[in-house]
């Protein structure tokens, strides 16, 4: 444990520091695995749209 | 409201999303709530960093504080969504309302993750422990793995009728843990501080702290929202993908 010096706040820094670090980290992380599980859906969903208009089309 | 149900053996109903309708959702460029929710967070990191101050005990370490309190109203606001969808999908089977409920419970823990993380870098330096088994951190550590164990289940069952309403019981389940984990500091003699502006009392936060905790819980409020939309959207997606890969396997 960090104990404090006579009058100034003790240098938790580092702590504060990670921890900033580690959320933003994980709001972004998440943030970009809706995104690349979100693409990878809608190119495959597209894929499929466009390949059943095509049978529509074609008697 | 028009409902939409899960009526046959696949899970599939007759108002499931189709193609277009779903990529036109996800297919977006532009999310005005996700940019808002951005700069929300942009500011009250900024804010926080280099508008206030360093607490004289703590030092900087009391800044973890605003991430971590802010993500814990957080998640109990997924959470709550995730009972509140359950209750009205147990209601009025909304497959809807599943799909709300999923989304808002994947949500709920990555912020309970952000919880149950930051908290033990702020106990190492004020404590002298990573960890400690208080009521109230094993009680969102147990939270946690019932928010998991809500996803693990809805990715172990099949059916898709049986998947809403077995996860819609645990979702709501869930969330009743969310007021003893409140309380618990007022229960059982913690460790882990008193409530300082969620209470009674008026919050005993200096001023500059206070509006940042406030501007934290705002972004983080935004932030959720916009997660669990754009979330939804890609379940949308996918659920319009399943029923078009179905019913190709039909033909």
């Amino acid at each position: 444990m960090i104990i404090a010096q006579a009058g100034a706040p003790p240098d938790t820094a580092a702590y504060y520091h990670v921890a900033y670090a580690w959320a933003v980290a994980v709001y972004v992380g998440y943030l970009a695995m809706i995104w690349s599980r979100a693409r990878r859906v809608r190119s495959r969903l597209a894929a499929l749209e466009s390949g059943g208009a095509r049978a529509r089309r074609e008697p | 409201m028009s409902s939409a149900s899960f009526d046959d053996a696949a899970g599939r109903s007759p108002e499931a999303p189709n193609a277009p309708v779903a990529l036109s959702i996800t297919g977006r460029r532009f999310d005005w709530l996700l940019v808002a929710a951005v700069a929300c967070m942009a500011v009250a990191f900024v804010r926080a960093i280099f508008f206030t101050p360093i607490e004289a005990l703590q030092g900087a370490a009391q800044k973890i504080y605003y991430v971590h309190v802010s993500a814990a109203v957080s998640a109990y606001l997924a959470l709550g969504i995730v009972a509140l969808m359950s209750i009205v999908y147990l209601w009025l089977r909304d497959e809807r309302a599943d799909r709300l409920a999923e989304s808002a419970g994947e949500v709920g823990l990555v912020f309970l993750t952000v919880v149950l993380t930051t908290g033990p870098l702020w106990g190492k330096p004020i404590w002298g422990a990573w960890w400690t088994w208080d009521a109230r951190l094993t009680l969102t550590l147990f939270l946690w793995f019932l928010t998991a164990g809500y996803l693990v289940l809805r990715g172990a069952v099949d059916d898709a009728a049986m998947r809403a309403r077995y996860s819609a019981v645990l979702g709501i389940l869930a969330a009743l843990l969310i007021p003893f984990i409140h309380l618990s500091v007022y229960f059982f003699n913690t460790l882990h501080p008193m409530p300082i502006v969620l209470k009674p009392d008026r919050p005993s936060l200096p001023n500059e702290m206070l509006v940042t905790l406030l501007v934290f819980f705002g972004a983080c409020t935004v932030l959720c929202l916009a997660l669990i939309r754009l979330r939804y959207r890609y379940a949308v997606a996918r659920d319009a993908l399943r029923g078009l890969e179905s019913e190709g396997g039909d033909r």
